[in-house]
């Protein structure tokens, strides 16, 4: 007779069981994991044997060593399709609780085995039941932990009761060492704005993952740490860890060993054609194009001199860049619109209509009042039929310089010269992209200073409000 | 598939004595005398490239080649230059690095209708695109255009038609063989310099960018016929590799070069590591071309960035390497504050045709992007330089110790040589300097702990919790237990 062999095969077993395998968490009624496991035990076999176990001394002991036995199958041999597995063929629920259960104890008595000496000790002494309490709570905390690794950077929401013991914080530290990414510590606005998009698309459904598959962990999702530069206090450890060239097959490319220059003649015959694709298509100099302008205008800068009205005025440079677009033009020739200068610059504003523009202007006037704060979002709802290639067109030769030439002519008395450097440095983060969190608020501090002095203070708070929560 | 075989630089290997490689290959000329002489410089540059567009709010611009190109122009710098339009690398081209599987993932991002079929979640994560590399318009053909321009480049200088090829829309070094990274697809770099390693035997690759050179140094961590040589933040910073110690595996044990940075980086501090670094390996390793990256990023005021360059700083790099006369491929790179990437690359194409452009910039089109100086060159911040002298002076010795050991191996060059043998004039300068420089790399150095030039960023937390987590043998299992997989 050995252990529960004897048991029927394919016998419903968990008809009169499904109470107790709901839901991941410990059932608040068992506190005691042996407990628990020894009242499924029972109800599994009584169910199987018709009758209850009779109630005597002696029979206990043999009980506790059924249990053991039945507890040993599951660890030893209870991989899919044993032989245990089939005979018992318990719902899956049943079985992963049972399982659950199981481990739980193995890693109480791994733990507890100094003071009790024995496998298969039996409950009973209070100062082991506290043990087991607080292994308990230490169990529903880690896997508080495990569902939501994010938890833990909040200062451990998830952990409940027990916060405060030593333990806590080591499995809080070491789960923050083996689990946390950049990506979870960082400002979720330092990422371009899909991810964060995905990412609450992922955190749902990472939670409804988990619940389905009752409990497995679903690793947070990789991200690289590029853009996130600014890193909260005790995260930066983190991104310290050395981080190692990948060797083998599937990380170096195929260098092939050195056996001499190719003979050129030989190879002009089978691969000069193949060779000579990448020498793409020559653009300049112009074929057939014999002129020769001097050799000064190679490396000049623009004059000072300047007889405009309002030298520096926006009249003004408008002016002299189309000045120098048509002595452009006339310079490259054929070349001018090989490389596409007819798409460069303000004039392929004139490719949208006034309607157009004026939808656009509000952003470039940094107007709060705008519904649509950013370009793209405007761009998405008022003009379906332009091509991406349009709008991004719009967008850096008109949008983007527009706005840049209306903030640099901004009365600035504030701006004294050394701030124009850190001034300078937010350009790009004010300018380049209207939606992007500020990585200096510092300086934004003090655009914003400069800004209320001038007629476009509503900006500042444009941009403020702009800053996710 | 077998480990990539590399060539042996101790084995009597093809004879490659002087004048079997590209004219002045593989000659050690001045640093300055010979910098006078024009070099017929080639540039690559897709007209499109400024209209993709990685999506809102990414730092990624590719614009910036557009407003560099149009500053270039301006400047009337194409009248002493070839320029090219790229033939775009096909898939199979760009499979000659990448694995099958990516390729043909990234091809079919090109899917010409106009709304292409949403891409598998488990390929996309597993190609780790969506994130920092989103998917976007055009996706395939950017890499096309690219690689095309690399590739080309390094056609070019096979040929021996070009002393200097240039291609900004290249230089993306964090791309790796089966996955994106950090805004890279496709490596144009490592494709450039399998082109090279066609007809040169050693190639030297030298990055700048402010991000470590990854992608590229894995591609040949493993073989001596590619030298990587990258400056680079380290710490605190993306990707993470880069460590002073990883300096290449089996054959190309020693033939990675690592130089691992603080914020601040100004011209002065790093030029004093970069030229003797690369004169160093310049002489060691006698590369028979060079492809240097020119990541923007490392200059001030980047938004990613945390150097503290200015646009001549940054161009020094290139003005050095260019005064070694050996064959050089110029690539693009990072590079996040965007009108100081079209000045920088701007100033560098004239560097590469030698000229000094004036600083005011000429009126063009996206002239309200220079603003409010509207100049040509940029001042440095006021930011610490978090890296001392003595640190600096530290990694200088430990780097040039390591790169001794390269010198150690015996070169055909130096063997081959026969020590009377007529040289060329430059070579007399040349001579001068070996004895002195050997001593100057000896074993003298040796003195310091290696452990000392790691940057000082303290591991402590991590070490304490991984000892605790180690001791803990029930921790280990609770942490197992739940992953499952």
């Amino acid at each position: 007779m050995a252990g529960l062999s004897f048991y029927l095969d394919g016998v419903p077993l968990d008809a009169p069981l499904l109470n107790p395998c709901n839901g991941p968490s410990l059932s608040p009624d068992f506190a005691d994991t042996d407990a628990e496991l020894r009242l499924l035990f029972d109800q599994i076999s009584a169910t199987l044997a018709g009758d209850s176990w009779p109630e005597s001394p002696g029979f206990e002991s043999l009980r506790s060593d059924l249990v053991e036995r039945w507890v040993q199958r599951f660890v030893g041999e209870g991989g899919e399709g044993s032989p245990c597995d089939r005979r018992f063929s318990l719902c899956p629920d049943l079985r992963r609780r049972i399982e659950a259960l199981i481990r739980e104890r193995l890693s109480e008595r791994m733990d507890g085995s100094k003071e009790a000496g024995r496998l298969g000790l039996s409950p009973g002494s209070s100062g082991s039941r506290k043990r087991k309490r607080y292994l308990e709570d230490m169990l529903r905390q880690v896997r508080a932990f495990a569902v939501d690794p994010r938890s833990g950077t909040t200062g451990g929401s998830g952990g409940g009761e027990g916060g405060g013991e030593e333990w806590g914080k080591q499995v809080l530290d070491a789960r923050r060492t083996l689990y946390l990414s950049t990506a979870e510590f960082a400002n979720i606005e330092d990422f371009p704005s899909y991810p964060q998009m995905n990412q609450k698309n992922d955190e749902q459904s990472s939670v409804k993952a988990w619940k389905k598959r009752g409990g497995t962990v679903t690793r947070p999702q990789r991200r690289s740490p590029r853009i996130a530069q600014k890193l909260n206090v005790n995260a930066r450890h983190l991104v310290t860890l050395r981080k190692r060239i990948g060797v083998g097959p599937s990380f170096q490319a195929d260098v092939l060993e050195w056996t001499g220059l190719p003979n050129v003649e030989e190879h002009s015959e089978d691969k000069d054609l193949d060779d000579s694709k990448w020498l793409g298509t020559r653009v300049w100099p112009l074929e057939g194009d014999d002129r020769r302008t001097s050799e000064v205008m190679i490396g000049k800068g623009r004059t000072d001199s300047c007889a405009c009205a309002s030298p520096g005025s926006l009249a003004c440079i408008r002016s002299h860049v189309s000045a120098a677009r048509l002595r452009l033009q006339s310079d490259l020739g054929q070349a001018f619109f090989s490389w596409e200068f007819d798409g460069m610059g303000e004039d392929i504003s004139t490719l949208w209509t006034h309607e157009e523009q004026m939808t656009i202007d509000p952003l470039e006037r940094l107007n709060p009042e705008s519904e649509c704060k950013t370009f793209w979002k405007l761009a998405e709802k008022c003009f379906t039929s332009k091509s991406r290639q349009d709008l991004v067109r719009y967008y850096f030769n008109v949008f983007i310089p527009r706005r840049m030439s209306s903030q640099s002519r901004l009365p600035s008395a504030e701006l004294s010269s050394e701030e124009d450097d850190d001034d300078d440095n937010n350009n790009d983060a004010k300018k380049d992209d209207d939606d992007k969190k500020d990585e200096k608020p510092h300086d934004d501090d003090k655009k914003g200073k400069a800004l209320q002095a001038s007629r476009s203070s509503s900006f500042q708070r444009s941009r403020k409000s702009k800053k996710k929560p | 598939m077998p480990m990539p075989m590399a060539m042996s630089m101790s084995g009597s290997g093809g004879p490659f004595g002087e004048g079997e490689g590209e004219g002045e290959g593989a000659s050690l000329p001045a640093t300055s005398g010979a910098d006078a002489k024009k070099r017929r410089v080639t540039y690559f540059y897709e007209p499109s490239i400024g209209d993709y567009y990685y999506g809102q709010g990414h730092p990624m611009k590719p614009h910036r080649i557009r407003m560099a190109h149009n500053l270039v122009v301006h400047y009337s710098l194409h009248r002493l230059m070839e320029i090219c339009r790229p033939f775009p690398a096909s898939a199979d081209d760009i499979r000659r690095f990448h694995s099958d599987d990516y390729v043909d993932f990234l091809s079919a991002l090109a899917c010409p209708t106009p709304a292409p079929p949403p891409a598998d979640p488990r390929l996309l994560k597993r190609f780790n695109v969506g994130e920092d590399c989103p998917v976007f318009d055009g996706l395939f053909q950017f890499c096309q255009a690219s690689a095309g321009g690399s590739i080309g480049a390094a056609v070019k200088i096979n040929r021996g038609d070009a002393d200097i090829a240039i291609n900004w829309a290249g230089g993306l070094h964090h791309a790796k063989k089966c996955e994106a990274s950090g805004f890279c697809y496709v490596n144009d770099i490592v494709l450039g310099i399998l082109e090279l390693l066609k007809f040169h035997r050693r190639v030297l690759y030298v990055d700048i960018d402010v991000h470590h050179g990854d992608g590229v140094e894995e591609a040949f961590f493993t073989t001596d016929r590619v030298m990587t040589v990258s400056f680079h933040k380290y710490g605190d910073f993306f990707p993470g590799t880069g460590h002073i110690k990883d300096n290449g595996f089996g054959k190309g044990k020693y033939y990675a070069l690592n130089v691992p940075l603080n914020d601040g980086m100004d011209d002065d501090s790093f030029r004093g590591l970069f030229r003797p670094i690369v004169q160093k390996v310049m002489e060691v390793y006698q590369p028979d071309a060079v492809v240097l990256q020119c990541g923007a990023d490392s200059l001030a005021g980047d938004r990613l960035g945390c150097f503290n360059l200015s646009v001549k700083g940054h161009a020094d790099c290139l003005r050095y390497l260019r005064s070694f006369n050996v064959p050089l491929m110029v690539l693009g790179g990072g590079g996040y504050t965007i009108r100081n990437v079209a000045r920088c690359w701007c100033y560098e194409t004239a560097v590469a045709v030698g000229v000094e452009p004036d600083n005011k910039l000429p009126y063009n089109e996206y002239y309200e992007y220079f603003g409010p100086d509207y100049n040509l060159h940029i001042e440095p911040k006021n930011l610490e330089n978090q890296n001392s002298p003595q640190d600096l002076e530290r990694m200088r010795n430990v780097l040039l110790e390591h790169l001794s050991k390269i010198q150690h191996v015996p070169s055909p060059q130096f063997q081959a040589r026969p020590p009377d043998a007529e040289t060329p004039e430059e070579e007399e300068e040349d001579m001068d300097r070996r004895p002195q420089s050997q001593l100057w790399s000896g074993e003298c150095y040796d003195s310091e702990p290696e452990e000392d030039q790691k940057p000082q960023h303290g591991h402590s937390s991590i070490s304490d919790i991984s000892a605790v987590h180690s001791d803990n043998v029930l921790l280990k299992y609770l942490f197992l237990s739940p992953s499952g997989n």
